[in-house]
């Protein structure tokens, strides 16, 4: 049995592409989210609070969804099991495997015993894992030597842009599920976390934009004006904007994982090397073909058909 | 500008007198290696020291020989390879290819081809590039479950049955040398493929002929500096078909070895050095490319 990946426009210089992005922005949202409710009931802070199992739902279906992604990704997807038989303590991929274990295990135990009151240092441990499984996951992109993911800023961006999707994922569900009579003044409250969170971003990006000196690449002027209308739209006082300014943060965050992902893998390691061997999947650009886009589609869409699902099964926005 | 035209001009005689003597050296400079090898036989071939002219594949050969009669933690082998004798043939690429059956979209061996410089003083390079089988390969700890190992020779293979394809050691790789097997066919959207493209490969001395949904498809694939061969007893087929000689293999431990003595010399260099991954592809002529 083979992957997918045959019927892809994926290369040897892009092995990762659409799929991948996807993963990384999923699992970014679950993470982000997950740290953020987490951070809200340690903190205090009644919006968070209000929407703790929200958060926790949303945080599974993405994590699911994102894991889907990931394993449909592989060569032999028929050897997944592999990464539990046989993992190398070395590799930072295996380690990612064995971090997404310990939190399914954490989100299963933090939705069902939610209603029963979880401790403090419970809490705390899951906000630092939450944490730890994003940094852990930087790191698979990180340390590729030849790569130009290989800069501090890139860790401390795949942090920032994965927090502004979760908080603008909280958002989204908030504003399209919540009921209406509570809805404004919640969205009012995380809207201000967002707009704090998406500045921060900004600075981030512009920096990492600098530093890979992509100033005059279009993508990166359409990232930072992502990052502003988001922010104009949350100093918005109405709902509907706030919800509008989630969507553009969610896609924002998609499309800085994307770019980043794929701009890093086009380099060359030697001058020339591009023209050592030509063949098509030995080429050093990629654009993702109409099954990668269906593909892609699909496990967005499951995301959401999870969340929903688990929505409608838990008394998720009703009993606080 | 005739006249100095006409000053510049080689004579037929001057020509006929200069090809005489060229002639003359080269017949004398081969004799006496061709009166050795020929005349005092096995003993008088270990005993060889390479000198250029002398036939380096022998030498090779029976570098190979002794280090095969050593057990295998005691081997190291490396490649050396000289730029100044690359011709940019590339004969290399291709006898790889041939030599492990690679379908389309998969390339162990690749050259780089730099023209640099510019008049009076341009310059032409051709870079040989493979895996490095560093010894502290960033692929072995990108490789979420093993299928990529360092053996006790050194040589860093992949186990195919145990790939999941998960395409990190293409990008933990600073040189490019790991390809990922999409499982084209050359004669993909013909009638039938052809018996050449699924004829089996004996990569990792297991015959495995190209199916589709079976290994290496869908793993990631790179030089094993021919495994399958030399285990018994044959140069890489890029060595043994190096046009210009300008390859040389062996263990580099063994301190009669043709690479040892080339790395002894001190004159090569090795790619990305500073990265500190310990490569075992040596290049003599480097310094003066600009890559």
């Amino acid at each position: 049995m083979i992957g997918l990946t045959s019927f892809t426009n994926l290369t040897s210089v892009v092995p990762w592409g659409l799929w991948v992005a996807i993963y990384i922005w999923l699992v970014g949202i679950s993470a982000g989210s997950f740290a953020l409710v987490v951070w809200g009931n340690l903190k205090g802070n009644p919006d968070l609070k209000k929407i703790t199992r929200l958060g926790i739902t949303l945080s599974l279906a993405t994590l699911l969804a994102g894991l889907l992604s990931i394993q449909i990704d592989l060569g032999h997807i028929e050897r997944f099991y592999k990464l539990f038989t046989s993992p190398n303590p070395d590799a930072v991929m295996a380690w990612m495997i064995w971090l997404y274990g310990i939190y399914l295990a954490i989100l299963a135990i933090s939705l069902l015993w939610f209603k029963k009151g979880l401790s403090k240092s419970f809490l705390l441990f899951s906000f630092i894992f939450a944490l730890t499984v994003i940094l852990v996951e930087s790191l698979l992109f990180a340390k590729p030597a030849g790569k130009h993911w290989h800069s501090l800023i890139f860790l401390v961006h795949f942090l920032t842009s994965s927090l502004v999707s979760a908080i603008a994922g909280l958002i989204l569900t908030v504003g399209s599920l919540w009921a209406k009579s509570e809805k404004e003044r919640l969205l009012k409250g995380l809207s201000k976390i967002a707009l704090a969170l998406i500045s921060i971003n900004l600075v981030v990006e512009i920096i990492d934009i600098i530093l890979l000196k992509a100033i005059s690449h279009p993508e990166s002027w359409f990232l930072l004006l992502g990052n502003i209308i988001a922010i104009s739209l949350l100093l918005k006082p109405n709902a509907g904007a706030i919800t509008l300014a989630g969507g553009i943060g969610l896609l924002e965050a998609l499309l800085s994982k994307y770019n980043s992902l794929i701009s890093a893998q086009i380099v060359e390691p030697f001058k020339g090397f591009a023209q050592a061997y030509i063949e098509p999947r030995l080429k050093f650009s990629y654009a993702p073909n109409s099954f990668e886009f269906f593909v892609a589609i699909f496990l967005v869409c499951l995301a959401v058909g999870l969340f929903y699902f688990l929505y409608k099964v838990l008394p998720l926005t009703r009993e606080e | 500008m005739a006249e100095e035209h006409s000053q510049n001009k080689i004579s037929r005689k001057d020509f006929l007198k200069l090809g005489s003597a060229v002639g003359l050296a080269l017949v004398a400079s081969s004799v006496p290696a061709a009166v050795a090898l020929a005349g005092e036989g096995k003993k008088q071939d270990k005993e060889l020291k390479y000198k250029e002219g002398d036939d380096v594949l022998l030498r090779m050969q029976d570098d190979l020989n002794r280090a095969l009669s050593r057990p295998q933690e005691e081997r190291r082998w490396a490649m050396v390879i000289d730029l100044g004798k690359c011709v940019g043939c590339f004969a290399c690429t291709i006898a790889c290819k041939a030599e492990n059956v690679l379908p389309p979209n998969v390339v162990y061996r690749r050259v780089l081809d730099l023209e640099t410089g510019r008049y009076p003083n341009p310059r032409r390079d051709f870079v040989p590039l493979l895996c490095n089988h560093c010894a502290d390969a960033p692929c072995v700890t990108a490789c979420p479950v093993k299928a990529t190992a360092k053996r006790q020779d050194g040589i860093v293979d992949i186990t195919y049955e145990k790939c999941i394809g998960c395409r990190a050691c293409l990008n933990a790789c600073p040189y490019g040398a790991r390809v990922s097997d999409f499982g084209q066919f050359y004669t993909d959207k013909t009638s039938r493929l052809q018996d050449y493209e699924t004829r089996p490969a004996y990569e990792y001395k297991k015959a495995r002929p190209r199916q589709r949904g079976k290994s290496p498809i869908g793993n990631a694939r790179k030089c094993h500096f021919c495994i399958h061969r030399i285990e018994r007893g044959m140069l890489p087929a890029c060595v043994s078909t190096c046009v210009g000689k300008a390859t040389f293999f062996g263990d580099k431990e063994d301190q009669a070895s043709l690479v040892a003595e080339l790395i002894a010399k001190g004159k090569v260099k090795r790619l990305k050095e500073s990265l500190g991954l310990n490569p075992r592809v040596y290049y003599i002529g480097l310094e003066e490319v600009r890559l």
